[in-house]
């Protein structure tokens, strides 16, 4: 592929290194990741994956899916989180978050104690299309460490096909752009199948 | 005098703008730097975020429900 006419170059088909200048919500994002991936495996997916790769737009939350862990491990991590300078906006009962929110597939928001914005609204994964973004994650490489985010593929179906907003549509757009003749169509085209299909069932 | 166009020509004015814009920055980023395009980037993401006004987390939660349910 010729990664030297653009910017964003792949280390390897699934790694990308990005070299930019780091901004508040990278460096939010970054030192959260930094607590949560001693405790779970996760990807980064919907808005902040586009952000990431330069579109024009902030974003007040940054979603991230992370493994079925247990009652105990997850209490460890919050725990963590508070003993950082973190907060949970759900509720400060670490003991019920796990049987309250996250098992009843509600999504819990960790921010620096004190805000609320930016936080990272974390969630379990709901169904295949999660679990694919778990398990099929790329990596990005930059001046603040590693990230794991959705494959950019399936990124592009679920912003077009779930979310379906003007936003959305511009961020998949930005996405296909960028990465125009470095993205697999054929993956493209089952991803939409298989959330066309996810769509129609729900 | 300028033609009074209408709030659907409006809107779909807007939107075709908003695609040039998404489409002509895609480029920009293709054909520069990380660095370039990322401090560029980085005026408006700075600005917003460090500037938000932040809310109650009861006030941001209910925003945030609201909006899931409107969507």
């Amino acid at each position: 592929m010729s990664e030297q006419t653009i910017s964003v170059r792949f280390e390897d088909k699934k790694t990308i290194v990005l070299d930019k200048e780091i901004n508040v919500l990278d460096r939010f994002v970054a030192e959260a990741i930094k607590i949560l991936e001693k405790h779970t495996s996760y990807v980064i997916v919907s808005g902040y994956v586009s952000i990431l790769f330069a579109r024009t737009r902030a974003t007040d939350d940054v979603d991230i899916i992370i493994e079925r862990i247990s009652k105990e491990n997850l209490k460890k991590m919050l725990k963590e989180f508070y003993d950082n300078g973190y907060w949970c906006l759900n509720t400060d009962d670490i003991e019920n978050v796990y049987d309250e929110f996250l098992t009843q597939d509600i999504s819990i928001r960790i921010a620096k104690k004190g805000c609320t914005v930016p936080n990272i609204e974390i969630k379990f994964p709901k169904n295949k299309v999660d679990e694919l973004a778990l398990t099929e994650h790329l990596t990005v490489k930059h001046e603040l460490g590693t990230f794991f985010i959705s494959p950019l593929e399936l990124q592009i179906s679920y912003k077009n096909i779930i979310l379906g907003s003007y936003k959305d549509k511009e961020d998949a757009l930005h996405i296909e752009r960028v990465f125009k003749g470095l993205l697999n169509k054929e993956k493209i085209k089952y991803f939409d199948v298989l959330l066309n299909n996810y769509a129609k069932r729900n | 005098m300028q033609k009074e166009i209408s709030p659907q020509e409006a809107q779909e004015l807007n939107k075709k703008q908003r695609i040039w814009f998404v489409n002509y920055w895609a480029d920009f980023v293709r054909n520069n730097t990380d660095l370039e395009w990322s401090r560029q980037q980085n005026v408006i993401i700075d600005s917003q975020l460090k500037g938000v006004k932040q809310l109650s987390r009861e006030l941001y939660l209910k925003i945030k429900r609201n909006k899931h349910m409107l969507s």
